[in-house]
């Protein structure tokens, strides 16, 4: 497996709206749902805001990356959604974010590691400061997805 | 000179692996040698042997948890910090470990 096996244009966008945390993780979870990552979006949340509350996951430069193990999930992927404004939130930087980075992992023994470790994969992309620059500057989906294909 | 260390967040699914990418950044931009042993919910990953270990001028522990196998670090020297100090500043931490490896 390799990264483009997992990287899923159709659970990503540009230009979307949204004010606040809560939106943005509306927004991208319902994304989810509707590509078939997730069933159970409440649950889906619940897991989300759970790992909110342990530790901050804006990692700076406008990227966050909330995520959680959930049952809601049915099969492991990044959403990632890049956001018309500067939305609040809790970042090492004091920055708001633009990019979320929203991940949906299964909560099951099964869950698949071949996936797991392409997840962690991207994850470590985003220490990368050129991939950071070409998400910010991405103005399509496509841009998102070459943004962890070209580094 | 030579880093060893391990990267270990509380979900173990992201933070771990982006704390371990600007690590090596860090480190090789500065012209050190350095690897990183992640644990996270796939398990321990790049798992450092001992002989790394016993070579190494220092440990970098960039965990919010507590790992196994801190017991190998104890003849060398060793900085700990949260992940999310190595996010913010990756080489600013690489800075501090050369001047603890430049004191002995």
């Amino acid at each position: 497996m390799e990264i483009k096996d997992i990287i899923d244009t159709n659970i990503m966008g540009v230009n979307l709206e949204g004010k606040t945390k809560s939106d943005a993780i509306d927004v991208m979870a319902d994304i989810l749902l509707k590509a078939g990552y997730i069933t159970d979006t409440e649950s889906y949340k619940k897991d989300i805001y759970h790992r909110e509350t342990l530790g901050k996951t804006g990692i700076g430069n406008y990227i966050a990356i909330p995520h959680g193990l959930s049952k809601g999930v049915v099969k492991n992927g990044i959403a990632i959604g890049k956001f018309k404004n500067e939305i609040p939130w809790e970042s090492i930087d004091g920055k708001g974010v633009r990019i979320v980075c929203l991940f949906a992992v299964q909560d099951a023994d099964n869950a698949g590691n071949d996936h797991l470790r392409m997840l962690a994969t991207i994850a470590g992309k985003l220490g990368d400061d050129d991939v950071v620059k070409d998400l910010l500057d991405a103005q399509t989906v496509k841009d998102l997805r070459n943004a962890f294909l070209n580094h | 000179m030579k880093i060893v260390g391990v990267a270990a967040c509380t979900a173990g699914i992201a933070h771990t692996y982006i704390a371990k990418e600007k690590l090596v950044k860090a480190a090789e931009k500065r012209g050190h040698q350095i690897h990183i042993e992640t644990q996270g919910t796939i398990g321990t990953e790049d798992a450092l042997t001992d002989e790394e270990i016993k070579a190494a001028d220092c440990a970098i522990l960039a965990i919010d948890i507590k790992i196994s196998g801190t017991e190998r670090f104890k003849d060398i020297k060793t900085i700990q910090v949260p992940t999310e100090v190595v996010i913010k500043s990756p080489n600013k931490l690489i800075e501090k470990a050369e001047e603890i490896v430049a004191k002995n």
